[in-house]
């Protein structure tokens, strides 16, 4: 499955449109693991801890995304855009990572 | 009016039940504790006990029967007609048992009204007294340097003109990454797929460990951030991954900040995604449309390109071509080299991976961790690292004491990267200034 950032495939010819498809997932950071990262940056370490449970989401969103497309019968997503939003609070905050394409049949 | 009224009541009737059993618990309780003197610490525990007794048969009748939790309000109330009773009731039934006002009562009444209102009582535990607190190590922090007349250093120096970091290494790219959706006349070749990369913007690290306490409590501004770095970062995964899966650029890239609150100062992430395709040739295609000249340099690219490793004479080549294509570009051109996409990776990687690292040499004395390393842009190798001595005045940001070790004295790098001790009849200050001599010999 091709999954693309751009409006359109260059030099292909895109057969029909099937529509929205969209995948989201939530990575909570809550509060304890936000203090637990604090601590490690104190002592030195690095927040990758983050960054790894992004990667985590944004595929998983990817894939749920990857699927409904599969679904429809497309062979590409175009246009994709991936979003990450923060839902806030006091006890603690969520990621959300949403992405968002357009499923699509070309000629391949 | 009286039929809602009616309504509410056999809507809220067990909600209800739950608060009066809850209040008759707790009340019942505090009577037979008062009752046996069921006293620690000179504390009878009814103080606690009955509170969380009413709490937990409220809510535990409220979730069964009513379906969401009431708060503790009963714990509430409970603690009030305890407290009402020892006061100001004659202590006609019971003995009175009046509360003082000591640490325990405190916390009871905090947890007791944490549960009834846990949004409220958060924000003031975690929002006002982390304030409260922070105001006070504050005044403990600065209280040396305002003794010595002397303020701790506040402002990073601002001094260089160049463009930042992520520029240079944007410019040191053989195929730029565009943030447009297309490349004009069909080079595309081969569309790869979608990649991203995130980061998580670190907050700069102040130089003493006391002030770094500071820092989590401190309201952040926008220079107390990595945010160059974390850029930088992402969009290096976003190429890592691009490369991996055998793209060689990355077009319609979208760089975004997001930030995730957190209670000790914000973090900030940074992501970049994009579109990894194969472009069908390198460099020299962007900078020739703009100026319509050298044939030659196409062929030279392209030797270039299709050698991974290609060598320096090609690159040089290339990068002269592009020099003189673009007059503006003298930064780049000025420093006459061409790193491919690897490379680059490669170097944020090595250098990611030795600092922090704990410095040892042979004779197992410690020496410092790194703070930096000098690389050698010719050849992607490090040429030395800089190791902080490590001591606790450093450590308190009063001392900057940095050694720089050559690479070549570096035996092994492990978690701890292992130096050759020259001599090892020296203690370990002359040692210092022997391994600093012999830079000096280097220099010179």
């Amino acid at each position: 499955m091709l999954i693309l950032t751009t409006p359109t495939i260059e030099g292909k010819k895109i057969d029909e449109y099937l529509g929205l498809v969209t995948g989201d997932s939530l990575l909570g950071a809550n509060m304890y693991k936000d203090m637990f990262s604090g601590v490690r940056d104190v002592v030195g370490g690095r927040t990758s801890k983050y960054e790894e449970e992004l990667t985590n989401a944004r595929k998983l969103a990817l894939q749920s995304m990857q699927e409904k497309a599969e679904k429809k019968g497309a062979n590409a997503i175009i246009g994709t855009r991936v979003a990450y939003h923060n839902l806030g609070g006091t006890m603690g905050n969520t990621i959300m990572v949403t992405v968002s394409g357009t499923a699509v049949i070309f000629q391949e | 009016m009286v039929a809602y009224r009616k309504n509410f009541i056999i809507e809220k009737r067990w909600a209800i039940v739950a608060i009066l059993t809850g209040v008759f618990l707790g009340f019942g309780s505090a009577l037979i504790c008062v009752a046996w003197h069921l006293v620690i610490f000179g504390f009878n525990i009814m103080y606690i006990v009955s509170p969380l007794l009413a709490g937990f048969a409220e809510t535990f009748i409220s979730r069964r029967e009513y379906g969401k939790s009431t708060g503790a309000i009963s714990a509430l109330l409970t603690f009030i007609i305890i407290n009402g009773y020892g006061w100001f009731a004659p202590g006609w039934i019971f003995p009175k048992e009046p509360v003082t006002l000591s640490l325990i009562t405190i916390i009871a009444i905090i947890l007791t009204l944490q549960a009834a209102f846990p949004t409220l009582i958060n924000y003031i535990l975690f929002v006002v007294g982390v304030g409260i607190f922070r105001k006070f190590i504050e005044s403990l922090i600065f209280l040396p340097s305002r003794i010595r007349g002397r303020t701790l250093e506040v402002e990073g120096k601002k001094e260089d003109k160049k463009p930042s970091a992520d520029e240079i290494f944007l410019d040191e790219l053989t195929v730029p990454i565009l943030s447009v959706p297309r490349l004009e006349e069909g080079k595309t070749e081969k569309y790869v797929g979608l990649v991203a990369g995130e980061a998580v913007a670190k907050e700069k690290e102040t130089e003493g460990r006391v002030s770094k306490l500071t820092k989590i409590i401190e309201p952040t501004l926008l220079n107390d951030f990595y945010l160059g770095e974390a850029r930088k970062k992402a969009i290096f995964q976003m190429m890592d991954e691009a490369k991996s899966i055998g793209a060689n650029t990355v077009i319609d890239v979208l760089i975004d900040y997001v930030s995730m609150g957190g209670l000790q100062g914000s973090v900030l992430i940074v992501t970049a995604t994009g579109t990894a395709v194969i472009v069908e040739d390198e460099a020299s295609n962007f900078y020739e449309n703009s100026s319509k000249k050298v044939p030659e340099s196409q062929l030279n690219n392209k030797n270039a390109s299709k050698a991974d490793i290609s060598t320096n004479n090609k690159e040089n080549d290339v990068s002269r071509v592009i020099g003189k294509t673009s007059g503006d570009r003298e930064s780049i051109s000025g420093m006459n080299k061409k790193i491919n996409v690897s490379s680059i990776i490669n170097r944020i990687r090595i250098s990611g991976q030795i600092i922090g690292k704990e410095v040892v040499d042979s004779s197992a004395t410690v020496i410092g961790k790194v703070k930096d390393a000098e690389l050698n842009l010719d050849n992607n190798e490090i040429e030395e690292i800089i190791v902080g001595k490590g001591s606790a005045f450093e450590n308190l940001g009063l001392s900057k004491e940095k050694i720089n070790v050559p690479f070549d004295t570096v035996e092994q790098i492990g978690d701890r990267i292992l130096i050759k001790k020259i001599s090892t009849d020296i203690d370990s200050n002359d040692y210092y200034s022997y391994i600093e001599s012999k830079i000096r010999n280097i220099k010179i």
